[in-house]
């Protein structure tokens, strides 16, 4: 099975969600700004990474956990990849799920302002902060699929 | 060699193409209305099938030619296609993409928004077929440009495999 967190840039909220998927972040606590930033996909790709899936690792149960970002034009994205998974694979074995959701308004602009405005510094702290707020929607959202995959 | 035409919608520019392509329509004269209407695929795609692959058939060199509508997100589509190729197992480097709208033409945006988004077919449909009309030499260029590189391509990839 290969699953794959998707949000806009693939530079917060899905890494996050990847993250906890791979116990590389607590599911029990929120974690502490340090812990979420030293992760190294943390506030990294830009732009010019979206429609780039990322490997993140192997789960517990074997699956492939990837993240990916595609733009604002996430329909048009799973389209693209869904006929084009119908021709290659078996495409019940690739999962998509939406990690956008779960996150608020100080993510996103964190984003926008470590993104588009070029200002990491302050941004990426507040997409963290934002991230802290809301930890247990992401961690609600990985519950659900690791209980769909099992 | 994949070789996919694609446009905003995948319905007018790059179906007419694929036909120019294929030797469906005439390279040197503009087609008229019907022979336009009766082009495989055209005037036919709706918002769900963007960032699907038609095939339009194999030209005479053994290329697979694909029509393919991606909305404003060339960027995105292209990679998305070439990395899940990848990931599938597939050789990502197949695949070339043909940009099929270098001009902005009116009567192709206003006549296949009606048509398509809008659901207008009998107002749409001959402003859009007009258009198409005016805009078959540029697409003519295109096709035959496209040739010439797939050729190149082919030639050099089969001497590195030699």
């Amino acid at each position: 099975m290969k699953l794959f967190y998707y949000c806009y840039g693939r530079a917060h909220s899905s890494v996050i969600a990847g993250s906890i998927h791979l116990n590389r972040l607590p599911s029990d606590r929120i974690p502490s700004i340090k812990e979420i930033l030293a992760i190294a996909e943390f506030d990294r790709s830009d732009s010019e990474d979206f429609g780039k899936p990322n490997f993140l690792g192997v789960d517990e149960l074997g699956n492939d956990v990837f993240i990916i970002g595609f733009g604002g034009e996430a329909v048009l994205g799973l389209q693209t990849v869904c006929f084009l998974l119908e021709r290659l694979v078996d495409p019940n074995e690739w999962k998509f799920y939406n990690s956008l959701n779960s996150i608020g308004w100080l993510t996103k602009m964190g984003g926008f302002i470590s993104k588009k405005l070029k200002i990491p510094y302050i941004g990426r702290y507040l997409a963290a902060l934002g991230i802290q707020q809301s930890y247990y929607n992401l961690v609600e959202l990985v519950n659900a699929v690791k209980e769909k995959e099992r | 060699m994949k070789e996919v035409y694609h446009c905003y919608g995948g319905a007018h520019a790059s179906p007419t193409a694929a036909a120019i392509h294929l030797g469906i329509l005439p390279v040197n004269r503009r087609p008229t209305f019907a022979e336009l209407l009766q082009v495989p695929r055209f005037d036919s795609i709706r918002g769900w099938e963007h960032g699907k692959l038609f095939l339009a058939g194999v030209d005479n060199d053994g290329n697979e030619v694909y029509t393919m509508g991606r909305r404003n997100s060339t960027k995105l589509v292209t990679k998305l296609i070439r990395d899940f190729t990848r990931l599938c197992g597939g050789n990502p480097e197949d695949y070339y993409f043909v940009n099929c709208v270098q001009l902005f033409n009116p009567f192709m945006v206003t006549g296949g928004y009606s048509s398509r988004a809008l659901g207008w077919v009998r107002l749409g449909r001959p402003i859009v077929t007009f258009g198409t009309m005016l805009s078959f030499p540029i697409l003519v260029q295109i096709v035959q440009r496209t040739v010439k590189e797939v050729q190149t391509i082919n030639t050099v990839n089969t001497a590195n495999k030699e």
